[in-house]
């Protein structure tokens, strides 16, 4: 079950805050008015404010620590913060500095105002006034009360308390009393006929009156009127004592009390004149204080809340810049940042369909590739491609099989940067590399160069590349590796040749050959002996030369039969001893065999192997005139994932040029005064028609040296 | 900043943070039974400091709170068995140029020419009852704790705070505590 948390509307908790503080500073203000009750609870208000503006200053801080951690891992939006609220506080300290100085000097004058010299004196007269007017009363009052004492001394306490109320009523007292000199109550009156005692002086009286032997006071009991208290000694022997109370009038005693209220105020006033200035100034300054922190925290919490939009977007910016184009953002309100978000959503949604419309575009564009790089590479043509400045883009891996140069590896490079590799086609990379920087158009051109498998002939097209704008943007090289095809062409040829010596020249030899022996028959006889002789001579020389033109005759025969009659499997290596096994003991040539792996089989006509053998062999006794070393080798190689049984024999007779090198396979080519030069050719034609191949090893120099490469049967 | 914060507090409440230059020292409290009842007398002794005058001749009225409680001594903690407040204002009325103490828990006025004779009327304490004799448990053991406080809530709005932090304001007197004869 998810938990859903309430929250509380931002906007109103400032309402309430600010509504706070401002009936707390009203109750503040309230309260120092003289007259309030509020005055009670001045100081919890201002201890209210006090803890108010401590922990308004502690929220601030842990703003201000926030931001600057904030700041610190340069997190986003904090810059924006920062600057924001800085503007805001010096905005909002700025103008309230400037009316709390005016302020505070404004209410120093108007305090200083209600003080000056001649108030001063005025209230200080009024009350010596007032302090004269009823002095006066007392000393009357005082006189009055000794002429009393006067008439009372002497007389007896029983005839005193008879004259008492007499005697009050004439000096117009509120009471009178008579006290013994320990303070005892002998006589007394009173106009409140309700009052049995009279009212008791205190100890301090009692003391003062003692020592001045008269006392004359103001007396104001509790709810009573103002009264003037008169003690006066009685002389007699037994010292007694007179207190007269005399009222003060009603008029005189508010006219006093309104003076003396007056004055007492401004005294007051006057003493507390530094502690106002300064309980305003405090007063003030918390008004301030409160009023300024309230705001900078309001300010940290609506400058967050509005830069909250912003730093979301900033979040999502970095985000689609480190590629997550998803991203999506809360739209928090319906106001300028709300649209800016709701745009910045927008925008990543169709930044992310034109990924993935990208992506899948890439994704086919990739099979594309990938499928023409197929079939380029399963191309039996070698392809190279140049881009503009016609350094190598792309190569197959069919130009890698023909040239035997990995011509992928110099992508980057022009071709003349290739010529490393085989310096011997230096003339050809500079032909194709000017063809395709100059032609205009389709170009083809046969190359022939000798390969590390002999004689190679090369059929290269090219074709300049241009854009749909027309520039040049490169060029594009395939070539065909056509040795095979011109040695067809060329065995053919030769085939159909033999074919016809064999069927043109044999046919008429017999009958030459027979001519010749039957002119020997008939004409020996009849002729001299030394006709004879000639005849004989010239006749045996006849039948030679038809037997020479018949085995040449046989030779082109041979040369133009297929070889591949009888296949069977054979084991190379039990062939090869057999066959050399003839030669060892004939001559003083020396036959060495190196035979790597054991048991090699190869699917062949034995017969047509034999004869290739036979004749490598006996070209090399021959290069050697018959002394020397024949070296055979037998191994295994991979070439193209098929695996091939590599024999190679080498002589230390002759060897063969270069020249000779590239045509040594060719009919009637043959280094030898007696020969028909087929022996090679046949050798070359039946190694071929069993899907081998032979070529001379130009690496070995010091005689000739032949490898040839026949597919194994795999048993 | 929680330190600032108690210190504030402390210097705030606290009403006996300065040294007691003027702060009332009560000298002697004295209890005795009194037919069925325990009465107190005791002298306290007030140190008016030049400020306190002044703004007494100014005008200002003073408030004085004596405190009296009867306690009892328990395991863990005393109980109050009974507790007595003595509220005394003292005002100057400069036309009349005497002293009136307004005794606030016995609704009475009394006037004095002087300021000692105002001062020495609030010192003594005469004759006070406190518990009844029959509140009193046989063995259990009882004290009587006294102090004096001012009451700075009652001086004008414009010094009371300061009134807090300023040793001329501090007449309080400590909790002096005195034992109850059996």
């Amino acid at each position: 079950m998810a938990i859903t948390k309430l929250k509380f509307p931002v906007s109103l908790s400032i309402c309430i805050l600010f509504g706070l503080i401002l009936v707390s500073l009203q109750l503040m203000s309230t309260a120092t008015q003289q007259s309030s009750e509020l005055g009670d609870i001045y100081s919890w208000l201002l201890v209210g404010n006090s803890l108010g503006s401590i922990v308004l200053f502690i929220l601030i801080g842990i703003n201000v620590y926030s931001l600057a951690r904030e700041l610190k891992k340069r997190e986003a939006g904090s810059r924006l913060t920062t600057r924001m609220i800085s503007l805001f506080v010096v905005l909002a300290i700025a103008p309230a500095a400037i009316v709390f100085y005016f302020s505070i000097q404004f209410l120093n004058q108007g305090i200083d105002s209600w003080f000056n010299v001649e108030i001063d004196r005025a209230m200080e007269d009024a009350l010596e006034l007032s302090e004269e007017s009823l002095d006066q009363r007392k000393r009357l009052h005082l006189k009055q009360a000794r002429k009393l004492a006067k008439g009372v001394a002497g007389k007896s306490q029983t005839l005193i308390a008879l004259e008492m109320a007499d005697l009050r009523e004439g000096v117009e007292a509120t009471e009178i009393a008579l006290f013994s000199r320990q303070g005892h109550v002998i006589a007394s009156s009173s106009v409140n006929s309700n009052d049995i005692l009279p009212m008791l002086p205190s100890e301090q009286t009692w003391l003062q009156t003692r020592q001045n032997q008269e006392y004359v006071a103001f007396s104001q009991m509790e709810d009573e009127d103002l009264m003037i208290q008169v003690i006066v000694m009685v002389h007699d022997d037994d010292p007694r004592y007179l207190q007269v109370l005399f009222p003060v009038p009603v008029r005189i005693a508010d006219l006093a009390d309104s003076i003396d209220f007056a004055f007492v105020r401004y005294q007051e006033m006057t003493f507390l004149r530094d502690s106002l200035k300064i309980s305003f100034l405090l007063l003030l300054s918390l008004v301030l204080l409160l009023s300024l922190l309230a705001a900078i925290w309001v300010a940290f919490v609506s400058i967050r809340q509005i830069i909250a939009p912003v730093k979301e977007l900033v979040k999502g910016t970095q985000a689609v810049a480190s590629g997550n184009y998803r991203q999506q953002l809360p739209v928090g309100s319906q106001d300028d940042l709300g649209f800016l978000v709701e745009s910045f959503n927008d925008m990543t949604q169709r930044i992310a369909r034109s990924q993935d419309e990208t992506r899948v575009a890439s994704i086919e564009i990739e099979h594309q590739r990938a499928y023409l790089e197929t079939v380029l590479s399963n191309l039996t043509a070698g392809v190279i491609s140049f881009g503009a400045s016609y350094k190598i883009i792309t190569a197959n891996q069919a130009a890698y099989r023909i040239l035997h140069i990995p011509v992928s590896h110099f992508v980057g490079q022009t071709l003349l940067d290739v010529i490393v590799q085989r310096p011997e086609l230096t003339q050809m990379w500079e032909s194709i590399q000017s063809l395709i920087e100059q032609a205009e158009d389709i170009w083809q051109q046969g190359f022939t160069f000798l390969g590390v498998n002999g004689r190679q002939e090369l059929l290269c097209r090219g074709t300049p590349l241009f854009s749909p704008s027309g520039e040049r943007m490169g060029a594009i090289v395939v070539f065909d590796d056509v040795t095979d095809l011109i040695q067809a062409q060329k065995n053919a040829a030769w085939g159909e040749v033999a074919k016809r010596l064999a069927h043109e020249i044999k046919n008429p030899l017999t009958p030459i050959q027979l001519s010749a022996e039957r002119l020997q028959h008939k004409l020996a006889k009849e002729l001299s002996e030394s006709s004879a002789k000639i005849l004989t001579r010239s006749t045996q020389t006849i039948v030679q030369q038809v037997e020479a033109m018949k085995s040449m005759v046989d030779d082109f025969s041979e040369y133009a039969r297929p070889s591949k009659k009888q296949v069977e499997l054979i084991n190379l290596n039990q062939l090869i001893n057999e066959v050399l096994a003839l030669y060892i003991l004939q001559t003083e040539i020396r036959i060495v065999t190196v035979f790597n792996i054991e048991n090699i089989v190869i699917e062949a006509d034995p017969v047509s192997i034999r004869q290739v053998l036979h004749n490598l062999v006996k070209n090399a006794q021959e290069a050697m005139d018959g002394k020397g070393q024949i070296e055979i080798k037998l191994d295994k190689v991979v070439r193209n994932n098929t695996e091939y049984a590599e024999f190679s024999i080498y002589d230390n007779g002759c060897g063969l040029s270069e020249e000779q090198a590239e045509t040594i396979f060719e009919p009637y080519v043959t280094t030898k005064v007696k020969g028909t030069g087929l022996g090679l050719a046949i050798v070359k034609k039946i190694i071929e028609e069993h899907g081998g191949v032979i070529w001379v090893d130009t690496a070995y120099n010091k005689g000739a040296g032949f490898i040839i490469q026949l597919p194994t049967v795999l048993i | 900043m929680r330190v600032a914060v108690a210190l504030f507090f402390c210097f705030f409440i606290s009403e006996n943070v300065w040294a007691d230059d003027y702060s009332a020292v009560i000298n002697d409290i004295e209890t005795e039974r009194v037919a069925d009842q325990y009465v107190v007398n005791g002298d306290i002794a007030y140190k008016l400091s030049p400020v306190v005058k002044e703004a007494l001749k100014k005008g200002i009225s003073i408030s004085l709170t004596i405190t009296m409680r009867l306690k009892k001594e328990g395991l863990l903690w005393d109980s109050v068995v009974r507790e007595l407040k003595l509220a005394y204002q003292i005002q100057n009325h400069a036309l009349l140029n005497i002293y009136s103490v307004k005794s606030l828990h016995a609704d009475e006025k009394n006037v004095f020419s002087t300021l000692a004779g105002a001062i020495d009327y609030i010192s003594r304490i005469r004759d006070l009852p406190i518990v009844e004799s029959s509140l009193v448990q046989e063995g259990q053991q009882y004290y009587i704790a006294a102090k004096v406080s001012f009451e700075h809530e009652k001086l004008p709005v414009p010094i009371r705070p300061f009134s807090y932090f300023d040793s001329q304001w501090a007449l309080s007197s400590d909790w002096t505590l005195w034992p109850l004869p059996n």
